[in-house]
């Protein structure tokens, strides 16, 4: 899925850290340089992490918290319950990290974190004031100048609307699929599902969608 | 699934940035909250205890001790009776 060399710039001090931690310690380390910017890979930033290092904890959390975040918003529609769930996602994340084994890769491993906060978080919090959630929306939204803007932004609504009224399973795959730009391959391991399940659930979502938004 | 679609979903579910206080809420979360109020449980359970028993003895005390019963003289009997 995304290699160790997108990480963002504390990454890179992180990783001139360890390298200097393991140059002293006179051990072989898989960080390489590529021009004067330190690479560090995923399985060394994992391992300072279940070692307890909280530098590393922290790139870590960097280099992932666009992706957690994105698949939160995107399933959950809100800011404020994606930021719960973000949070969940990471404290559990940083406490069961001594668990990780690397049977599959890191990236699938957060996606299958997120994706079962999500997923908690649906069947735990039932909106009990779903009017005041749409009414706490429209104060957020942004004003809007012209007569285009405001079709532009009634349609965006009504694809999220439609976007939200999807089953969570269903919903979840769409997520996958758009926000993060995964594969069949990479949804159906991620959820641990059969290819065939996963191209079955995204082509009813999709038929579900262009039934909903037929009108728009 | 037609284009149009698969465009409005890609626009309308397309990643976006993180609030960068999303950190302080994670460290937050983290900290341990035990030991605060543990410090604070035990002098507050021993003085309710204390202020419990201490009420439980006051009104103890205030009432008036019931004699287990009434002895009435043969005398004093008679006097109700034949009077």
């Amino acid at each position: 899925m995304s290699d160790s060399a997108g990480m963002p710039a504390n990454v890179s001090s992180w990783a001139a850290k360890i390298r200097e931690e393991n140059a002293a310690a006179a051990r072989p380390t898989e960080a390489t340089v590529i021009g004067m910017a330190p690479v560090v890979t995923e399985r060394e930033l994992v391992g300072a992490c279940q070692r307890g290092d909280r530098d590393a904890f922290r790139a870590l959390f960097e280099a992932y918290r666009n992706k957690v975040y994105s698949i939160a918003l995107r399933f959950a529609g809100d800011e404020s319950t994606a930021m719960d769930i973000a949070q969940e996602t990471f404290v559990k994340l940083f406490s069961s990290i001594r668990d990780f084994r690397g049977d599959s890769s890191f990236d699938t491993w957060i996606y299958r974190s997120v994706v079962n906060a999500c997923l908690d978080h649906r069947r735990r919090g039932w909106r009990l004031l779903p009017l005041l959630d749409d009414f706490a929306g429209t104060l957020r939204a942004p004003a809007v100048s012209s007569l285009d803007d405001l079709l532009r932004n009634e349609r965006g609504e009504r694809v999220r609307a439609a976007i939200d009224r999807l089953a969570p399973d269903l919903k979840i795959v769409v997520v996958l699929r758009y926000t993060e730009g995964l594969s069949y391959d990479e949804i159906a391991e991620v959820l641990g599902c059969a290819l065939g399940t996963i191209a079955s659930r995204l082509n009813r979502a999709h038929k579900k969608l262009e039934r909903w938004l037929a009108h728009v | 699934m037609s284009d149009l679609l698969d465009l409005e979903l890609s626009h309308h579910l397309r990643p976006v940035e993180a609030p960068p206080e999303l950190w302080a809420r994670v460290v937050d979360a983290r900290r341990p909250r035990g030991r605060a109020s543990a410090f604070f449980a035990l002098p507050v359970a021993a003085a309710l205890t204390l202020f419990v028993a201490g009420a439980l003895y006051v009104i103890a005390r205030g009432q008036p001790s019931q004699e287990p019963y009434r002895t009435v003289s043969p005398a004093a009997e008679c006097m109700r009776c034949h009077t």
